[in-house]
């Protein structure tokens, strides 16, 4: 062989090779070494007003990492992360965990306004995440790749409100948000509908989160004479909004609001009295054998720890099918694999069936409305029959 | 519109207009206070309204968890007063003792600086002991209401209302008619002329901190029975929302703060019928700022500049 044949062997053999791992994953690859954990970031507001439902999420996805204890041989660490519940601590999250070598994906964000601009640096860096709770509407219809959800699209949340409300006879509805890209979005669409089936909105005004009192805006609405107020926006403000409603002389309107309201500590605890009868919207009741074991370890639940517990064993589930276990015990994953692997998802969890459509949105999610009821002493979010 | 200026909103909104702005005029009087002897901005003010606010909230935890409450809500309610008062005032006397009686010989701008200082250690001590979780307040009495026609007024904005009416006659009387209120007077007036003439000026200083943060602390416990949520920020936005009374009404007088406050809250209130809701704060900010631009001493202000 001459020396020219040997060196274009050489070039040749060198661009198989690259073309064949650049074949393998058109995103690059994770690659674990041996001996190191897999880490799966998770960004949740775990100080603040929202704290109580940022540490649920936390402990529903920690329980599923302490479970599952070792993956292919690795450790699994959770990296949680204090996002916030906002754009700008959740994008310097994503800046963060994005370029840690050994991240595999992430449980979050928390708030539909940090996963929105979140979602962009994952999906410069192509490291796939799963939000728990992140649940509006356009965040799935921006077409980025990454973004899953194991809470639902707040467009069948909004619909699913509107039509409990319009069964009830309320026709005169005023609505109320927290100006959030969650608040919002999801008044806005209850209205929407509400209006499509002919009920009048009397009202529609926005207030901001953190703010204590919100009698003025409850004394403007009051002549209208609602006979429902719904509210998009958190517990914080929520239960806040149901205190001051009787004050306000609207005690005989009705009182309903989301999944953001659906926390015992928060709304049923912190409302008192007033809380009593108002509605919120969720998702079916988690497996009660799983709720036993949450409850034993964590005290009572909240509202995302089990979209956060089947969030965290789907990342883990496409590890183990994306992965390839090298000799030496390190493992490569490629990242369009390991997302591949995310969106065919067929899991049986503790909050249902879970599969993806294309958009990254969750099939099949059922909106239970629920009311604030007393029975034997005990207050609790009971499931109405509609 | 027009719908919304019929009396019966009107009077609500009075109501409402009322009760947060005796809150308002409780904060900014210790702002007022302070200046007014010191001429610095006491910015850590928030923060001891957060800390009372908190001594009531202990306080209260502690008799409903005893059962105490139940038999006596009303001397609970008072004895959460009385603690969260003597927090505040404990605070309000180190900080004057700690941060800023070092640095009163220091420029200006020094105690405002150590003031912002303490501010941000006081926010994060209290997030560090409540782990930065939301509290709630304890219901400790049924809120019950007055039906007049159809304007219904709860017993705590009543209580709220009158509570931070006495107290501001209390101060008033207090700085006009007793002699430590002389004193204080005279020390804002002129501090050399006031220690020349046997007064323990570093003495008044103090009192004034302990009266301010007195105030600052029933504002606290006030607002937490009403509200009902607390934690380590609640003193942020009312600190500013009190200091900008206290400037509207002419920071260094007294009875300039009252009017600022009630003026401030009143605005809040009946500045949402005309506008969507989420202008609230807006409203506040922008009064400030036209109220400035034609007189730059406040409502009130000229007293103060022949004062200094």
């Amino acid at each position: 062989m001459t020396k020219r044949a040997s060196l274009l062997l050489l070039i040749t053999l060198f661009m198989v090779f690259t073309a064949f791992t650049a074949h393998a994953d058109d995103w690059g690859t994770i690659t674990i070494p041996a001996g190191k954990p897999i880490k799966i970031g998770l960004g949740a507001m775990l100080t603040g007003d929202y704290a109580s439902l940022g540490i649920d999420i936390k402990n529903g996805a920690e329980m599923a990492v302490e479970e599952k204890g070792t993956l292919l041989g690795h450790g699994i660490e959770l990296q949680a992360e204090d996002d916030g519940c906002a754009g700008p601590p959740s994008v310097a999250i994503a800046e963060k965990l994005c370029n840690d070598p050994l991240i595999v994906g992430l449980v979050g964000y928390m708030c539909s306004g940090g996963s929105k601009p979140a979602s962009d640096v994952h999906n410069k860096y192509k490291v796939v995440m799963v939000s728990p709770s992140s649940t509006a509407l356009e965040l799935t219809a921006r077409g980025i790749p990454v973004f899953f959800r194991t809470c639902w699209n707040d467009k069948i949340q909004a619909k699913r409100a509107a039509a409990f409300a319009w069964s009830q006879k309320w026709t005169k509805v005023a609505a109320i948000h927290d100006k959030s890209d969650y608040g919002q979005s999801l008044a806005e669409d209850f209205a929407e509908n509400m209006r499509a089936k002919g009920a009048e909105i009397v009202a529609f005004e926005g207030i901001t989160r953190g703010d204590k009192d919100f009698s003025p805006v409850l004394t403007k609405i009051k002549p209208f004479r609602p006979q429902l107020i719904y509210f998009g926006g958190m517990a914080a403000e929520g239960v806040l909004i149901v205190r001051q409603m009787k004050r306000a002389g609207l005690g005989k309107a009705h009182f309903m609001s989301d999944d953001g309201c659906y926390t015992e500590k928060d709304f049923i605890q912190a409302g008192g009295n007033a809380a009593l009868g108002s509605y919120v919207t969720y998702a079916k009741e988690p497996d009660p054998v799983w709720v036993k074991k949450f409850e034993a370890k964590y005290g009572p639940r909240q509202t995302f720890s089990p979209q956060a517990y089947d969030a965290a064993n789907i990342l883990m589930m496409a590890v183990e099918k994306a992965a390839q276990k090298k000799p030496d015990g390190s493992l490569l994953i490629g990242k369009k694999a390991l997302r591949d692997a995310v969106s065919a998802t067929r899991l049986e969890g503790i909050t249902g069936t879970i599969s993806f459509d294309k958009y990254g949105d969750r099939t099949g999610s059922v909106v239970v409305i629920y009311k604030v009821v007393e029975e034997k002493g005990k207050r609790f979010f009971k499931a109405m029959e509609f | 519109m027009s719908y919304l200026l019929n009396p019966e909103i009107i009077i609500d909104q009075i109501i409402n207009g009322l009760t947060i702005g005796g809150i308002y005029a409780l904060i900014a009087l210790g702002y007022t206070l302070v200046y007014g002897i010191l001429f610095m901005i006491n910015f850590a003010h928030g923060e001891i309204y957060m800390f009372g606010s908190f001594g009531g909230f202990a306080a209260l935890t502690y008799f409903v968890n005893s059962g105490f409450a139940t038999n006596h809500p009303a001397i609970s309610i008072t004895a959460a007063f009385l603690v969260a008062m003597l927090v505040s005032s404990v605070l309000g006397a180190l900080l004057e003792r700690i941060a800023y009686r070092p640095l009163r010989k220091a420029p200006r701008l020094a105690p405002l600086i150590s003031a912002i200082g303490a501010s941000i250690f006081l926010q994060n001590v209290m997030m560090l002991i409540i782990k930065a979780r939301m509290q709630v307040y304890p219901d400790v009495i049924p809120e019950q209401f007055i039906d007049v026609g159809s304007i219904s007024i709860s017993y705590f904005q009543i209580f709220i209302i009158l509570g931070s009416v006495l107290l501001m006659v209390g101060l008033y009387l207090f700085i006009r008619k007793t002699k430590i209120g002389t004193a204080m007077r005279a020390v804002a007036e002129n501090k050399e002329a006031a220690a020349l003439m046997g007064i323990d000026v570093n003495r008044i200083i103090l009192i004034t901190f302990i009266i301010g943060s007195t105030l600052a602390a029933a504002a606290g416990v006030m607002v937490g029975i009403y509200y009902t949520q607390i934690n380590h920020m609640m003193g942020f936005i009312p600190g500013i929302k009190a200091f900008t009374a206290a400037v509207l009404g002419g920071i260094g007088n007294p009875v300039g703060a009252m009017l600022g406050g009630y003026f401030l809250g009143m605005a809040e209130a009946l500045g949402v019928l005309f506008m969507p809701a989420e202008y609230k704060d807006v409203i506040a900010f922008s009064l400030l700022v036209l109220v400035l631009i034609f007189r730059p001493r406040g409502i009130l202000g000229e007293v103060v500049s022949e004062r200094a």
